[in-house]
């Protein structure tokens, strides 16, 4: 019994860093529907900055948010106006060939700039934990999953009361309906890109301390990171909130009933048998599942 | 008959003054050369392995030419880069290609199985100085040598440690012990996972409670698993990971309050500087690896043995800006040493057969080389006279405690500082 509360536990805090991971992905795949390969690698890069922050300075590496947003800013519209504006009108093939492209070029410029070495900071953080009758929850686990769970609703404020918020649903919902009432699609698109690219330096920074950063990290979250949001339903925040949580849970109680072998077999298994009676996901609004115009 | 100007003499008498001035100039060009290949993966994942093990290569090469050569032959390393099994392929097919009579590689059992092969099917020397897979000794092959210790002496020394080090510091009997084999799912890992369970069938033994496989991408949640072994309680755990699932396991561990009495960890990870750096060295105190015989007590080496050992350690630190000596380092310089000093010198010739007759014949006593191996290779390749030590992390320090003659320390943390 004692053994399920921790599972319980663990499942949720889990289940708040995926749902921290996977909003940005969420969001660009939503409005912009690109396939985005490249997402595990940008999620990896800023974790080298959170890192090499750390390094240089000695600074507890959550204090390298305010820098890591700013980066975030700049990189998400460049990242926009050099590639994704392109992109969003280009087939599948190119979307996926150019960000799969992306993808290796990055893993392997990081390679060159900071060595295949497996890198991990230590914030002061890591070392305290909140006991409870059966284990511990780690301090830096609570605070990402209490961060993704903000992070979460503040998107969902954001996207349900403000202007922009609002034309990037109606852009998610159906492209060509926004652009024939006169929404603005490029400003859209990139200030969807910049605000997805500050979730991801938000979610770099959190996850610093709890995982290590190598050139092919991006790799190791970006599978989890589509399934959520695919089994979330493409177009909902809420969704893939829920989503992140449902794996977790899976993971953590298949992986101790059945062996820690199977808790990938058995979320993947159950994420294949959603999308067949299910296809636009749990959340999904029906027809989204179609990528594309 | 052309007559001749003092003015066009010139160009003649320039090339020969030129040709004159490389003839006098010693040693010049003239040395026969040996073109060996050396492939290992020097980008992607296990980079960081292949580019130790490289520089320990190249250092070997280095002394070797600056003694004089192999029988008067200057030594040169054609390198591949082996970033994964389709370039590890297309690497060994170029250097068959360029006609050299052996290959060295390639530092991972993956690459190693998907490169040998090429070697094999030419009728090239494969001498495979870092991957651990026994089965790449189990092929039936006959151009394949390793001169780093297999899983299956691995597997021998972990339970030869067990008995002489785990049982009484942890006050028990090895039959009365229980152990769990913890491994990552590619060709290292599992076969240690194979391995474990069939080695302690033997009386005397450890009994093995539960094997568990995780994949080293996606695993980024290992609490069941701790759970599990909270219930379970062993005395020991059989570790095969590499560096990123070994600190993520030994962390999540640790946070969730679980430190089991002992660890033996086969290599890899747990022995590496990004481990300590990853969980600190507080939390790495009393974990064993089993690993290359890395700054150990030279009182169990040869004198020469003891003697080449210091003079390669200082030149690897001034030959690589700094960068710490491990294990891998070492093993790249073994293999290329013991091929280089103590193989090729006994072939009749530079060709690939001579090379394999050579590789049968050399027998060097243990203590023979500075990681106190001898060389004896068996039918399978495998050079039977290597060996890992056990090392403890002490206080940041991977320091040698067994065999005694090597040992620099007794075991300070065992059982480890958090278990009850």
């Amino acid at each position: 019994m004692r053994d399920i509360v921790q599972l319980v536990v663990q499942s949720v805090l889990l289940g708040g860093v995926y749902a921290l991971l996977s909003l940005g992905l969420n969001l660009i795949f939503g409005v912009t529907r690109i396939v985005i390969f490249v997402y595990g690698e940008l999620v990896m890069l800023f974790m080298y900055v959170g890192f090499l922050f750390w390094k240089h300075s000695g600074i507890d590496p959550y204090y390298a948010l305010p820098l890591l947003l700013l980066v975030a800013v700049g990189s998400g519209a460049l990242l926009y106006d050099l590639l994704f504006r392109r992109l969003v009108r280009a087939g599948h093939l190119a979307q996926i060939l150019a960000t799969l492209g992306l993808s290796y070029a990055l893993q392997n410029l990081a390679q060159l700039a900071w060595t295949a070495d497996v890198q991990s900071v230590r914030s002061a953080w890591n070392g305290y934990s909140i006991h409870l009758a059966r284990g511990n929850i780690s301090a830096p686990s609570l605070i990402a999953c209490v961060v993704g769970l903000l992070a979460a609703t503040g998107l969902l404020q954001y996207l349900r009361r403000s202007n922009g918020g609002l034309a990037m649903r109606a852009v998610a919902q159906d492209r060509t309906g926004a652009e024939l009432v006169g929404i603005p699609l490029d400003r859209i698109y990139r200030l969807t890109l910049v605000l997805a690219t500050m979730l991801v330096a938000l979610s770099a920074t959190f996850m610093l301390p709890l995982f290590s950063v190598y050139p092919t990290v991006g790799l190791d979250f970006v599978l989890i990171a589509f399934v959520v949001v695919v089994l979330g339903g493409m177009g909902s925040i809420a969704g893939g909130i829920a989503a992140a949580f449902i794996i977790s849970l899976i993971q953590n109680f298949s992986g101790y009933f059945f062996g820690i072998e199977w808790q990938d077999v058995v979320y993947f298994a159950v994420f294949v048998l959603t999308l067949l009676f299910r296809p636009a996901g749990l959340a999904g609004v029906r027809g989204t599942e179609q990528l594309g115009e | 008959m052309m007559s001749l100007s003092r003015r066009d003499l010139w160009k003649p008498a320039l090339g020969a003054a030129a040709a004159l001035a490389l003839r006098i100039r010693p040693g010049a060009a003239q040395q026969p050369e040996l073109q060996i290949g050396a492939l290992y993966p020097l980008t992607g994942v296990a980079a960081s392995f292949g580019t130790q093990q490289a520089n320990g290569l190249k250092l070997a090469v280095q002394f070797i030419n600056d003694a004089g050569g192999v029988k008067g032959h200057k030594v040169t390393l054609e390198f591949g880069d082996a970033t994964n099994n389709a370039t590890a392929v297309s690497g060994a097919e170029r250097l068959v290609g360029s006609k050299v009579p052996l290959i060295f590689g390639t530092a991972s059992s993956g690459l190693a199985m998907a490169a040998s092969p090429v070697a094999e099917r030419a009728g090239v020397v494969y001498v495979e100085t870092g991957a651990l897979n026994a089965a790449l000794n189990h092929r039936g092959f006959k151009f394949f040598f390793h001169t780093r210790a297999n899983n299956e002496i691995f597997a021998r020394q972990a339970l030869a440690v067990t008995s002489d080090v785990l049982a009484s510091k942890l006050g028990k009997k090895p039959e009365q012990m229980t152990a769990v084999v913890l491994h990552e799912d590619g060709p290292f890992g599992t076969e240690v996972g194979q391995l474990m369970p069939e080695l302690t069938k033997q009386p005397g033994s450890p009994k093995i409670v539960s094997v568990d496989a995780y994949n080293i991408g996606q695993t980024k949640n290992f609490g069941p698993l701790i759970l599990r072994y909270q219930d379970l309680k062993p005395d020991v755990i059989y570790w095969a990971a590499y560096p990123s699932d070994a600190i993520l396991f030994w962390r999540q561990a640790k946070q969730q309050g679980y430190t089991p009495p002992s660890v033996v960890a086969f290599s890899s990870g747990p022995g590496t500087p990004e481990f300590l750096n990853g969980v600190g060295k507080e939390d790495s105190n009393g974990v064993l690896v089993l690993d290359v015989p890395l700054g150990i007590n030279p009182a169990g080496l040869a004198p020469e043995a003891a003697a080449l050992l210091t003079k390669f350690e200082n030149a690897y630190a001034s030959a690589n800006s700094g960068q710490q000596l491990t294990g891998n380092g070492m093993v790249g310089f073994a293999g290329g040493w013991i091929l280089l000093k103590h193989v090729l010198p006994l072939a009749e010739a530079f060709t690939p057969e001579a090379i394999q007759a050579a590789l049968h014949r050399v027998d060097l006593p243990e203590g023979a080389l500075p990681t106190g191996w001898g060389v004896k290779f068996d039918e399978s390749g495998q050079n039977v006279r290597a060996f890992p030590i056990g090392l403890e992390w002490q206080d940041g320090a991977l320091t040698p405690i067994w065999p005694a003659k090597f040992a620099r320390s007794e075991p300070k943390y065992l059982p480890l500082p958090g278990s009850k």
